[in-house]
């Protein structure tokens, strides 16, 4: 009888035993599981922020806002000095157009650099986002043209994006 | 007699052992069930949700790229999918959703077209909406089973030049026979003041009444099944135009045309202060003379034309100012290009 009694005891011992080890894989397997999910979400997060850095970088330059008047088929862009005066006079403060550009630029900074004739920096947007760890920043070469003194210099787009990398 | 009740004793735990043992399985095996489905559930979740981003990825690219140029033509094959699309008249947020995913809000672009769509093909047209500086470029859409009948009973040339302008591989008729549409699952009639249906036709139809040429400016109304009015609301330019035809009511018109009024005052106030710049930089002369006049008499009082898209009690006035304002925008430029002076826009 008590032989029998063991073995039931044994028996009981084996099976709670298997469950715990089951229960153990099946703990271990979520947490890998997890992982590898927010590990993908992280990877096409970071992705989709650089592309719409780049996004943002195609944008700018192609904006008939900034762009020359005259139908372009050179490579490099050209924009509209007064143009781009223009909406440093009045995108680059909070009214209804920094909102509307909002839209284009989300949080990202926006500059003109011109490095020929003169050397001149001009914001046309700013997000003013400071907590962000990252930036990716895109210069783009482009033609500046001066209508009034009928010059053309050169310089470059430059475009930070911000995101949490 | 306490032997026998001691071995029952023993059977007894037995059976429960053997029983306990059952329930662990049981219990081990819903688990892992519980585990293995959790699992088969969120792949499909996963991967139904990624169908949807894809599809909606596909028709946002097309609607972004939409943006960046007028007069181009495309179409999007899907697996057979619903979408509506939504714009609010009081916040004007316009908003797209894609079978269940979550609805996503587009701020920049101007879409008409039906407001739900269920469809394997959707086709995209687009025009450049300017006055005459460029706006933004509006996006007109519809689906295969979809018909536009321009009811011509006069042979309007009018009738026959908006004929004419709709892209060819849109599904047009120009007749007065209603039978075209009957194969159609969506329709629009359309006619131009003058020559539209002289009694009640028991179908929607919208009218247009140009009150210069057709592209300039006017209203357009849009007539109910039983003939009653739904809403009269103004249009200026042909892409303003073109997207009442393709709009589904009154009022999702006008809330995309308030979208678009916001962008252009935006725009507007864009060219003002470049003028104002332009005017401050520039010598003593005919030049500076042609600016201050565009300024001044032009873009400034084109500002007041449009706070809010007209209701059709002011739609002369303002209409006609930005229509106005628009024509003489357009001489003074070709005028400053041939004088040498910087452009406007």
């Amino acid at each position: 009888m008590l032989i029998k009694r063991k073995n039931g005891q044994v028996q009981l011992g084996e099976s709670t035993a298997v469950i715990v080890v089951v229960i153990i894989i099946l703990f271990f397997g979520i947490i890998f599981w997890n992982k590898i999910n927010s590990s993908d979400i992280q990877k096409i997060n970071t992705e989709s922020q650089e592309l719409s850095v780049i996004e943002i970088a195609n944008i700018v330059s192609e904006l008939p806002e900034l762009k020359c008047y005259e139908v372009n088929v050179n490579k490099i862009k050209c924009l509209d000095w007064y143009k781009v005066l223009a909406m440093n006079a009045t995108v680059n403060s909070n009214g209804p157009n920094y909102e509307f550009y909002n839209n284009y630029f989300k949080n990202s900074k926006i500059t003109i650099r011109q490095i020929y004739p003169t050397s001149v920096n001009i914001t046309i947007y700013d997000s003013k986002l400071s907590n962000n760890t990252k930036t990716l920043l895109i210069p783009i070469p482009v033609n500046i043209k001066d209508y009034v003194h009928k010059t053309t210099g050169y310089g470059l787009i430059i475009v930070e994006g911000y995101y949490k990398g | 007699m306490k032997n026998a009740s001691k071995i029952n004793k023993l059977n007894k735990k037995g059976v429960v052992d053997v029983q306990f043992n059952w329930i662990f399985i049981m219990i081990t095996g819903f688990v892992i069930l519980l585990f293995i489905v959790s699992i088969v559930l969120s792949q499909k979740k996963n991967s139904d949700t990624q169908a949807a981003y894809s599809s909606m990825n596909q028709i946002v690219t097309i609607l972004k790229g939409k943006q960046q140029a007028g007069n181009v033509y495309s179409e999007v094959s899907l697996p057979k999918t619903s979408m509506s699309f939504r714009c609010d008249p009081v916040t004007n947020y316009f908003t797209f959703k894609i079978e269940d995913s979550e609805r996503i809000q587009m701020p920049l672009e101007i879409i008409f077209g039906p407001r739900d769509v269920v469809s394997s093909k959707v086709q995209f047209w687009s025009q450049s909406f300017d006055v005459p500086f460029p706006v933004t470029i509006f996006t007109y859409m519809t689906t295969a089973n979809s018909i536009i009948m321009i009811y011509n009973n006069t042979d309007s040339s009018n009738a026959q030049k908006l004929f004419d302008d709709l892209p060819s591989n849109v599904t047009k008729k120009i007749t007065t026979d209603f039978n075209v549409i009957k194969d159609y699952t969506k329709y629009k009639i359309v006619c131009i003041e003058g020559s539209c249906p002289t009694s009640s036709i028991s179908r929607e139809y919208i009218k247009i009444s140009p009150a210069a040429g057709l592209y300039s400016y006017g209203n357009v109304t849009f007539y109910t099944k039983t003939n009653t009015v739904q809403g009269t609301v103004p249009y200026i330019s042909k892409a303003s135009l073109l997207g009442a035809l393709f709009s589904d009511n009154a009022e999702y018109y006008t809330c995309q045309m308030n979208r678009a009024m916001i962008q252009y005052e935006v725009k507007r106030s864009l060219v003002e202060k470049r003028l104002e710049l332009l005017y401050d930089d520039l010598n003593p002369g005919q030049c500076k003379v042609s600016i201050d006049v565009a300024l001044n008499e032009l873009v400034i009082p084109m500002r007041n034309s449009v706070l809010s898209w007209p209701s059709i009690t002011n739609i002369y006035s303002k209409s006609y100012g930005i229509d106005a304002g628009s024509t003489s925008l357009t001489v003074s430029n070709m005028d400053l290009t041939l004088g040498s002076c910087p452009k406007i826009y």
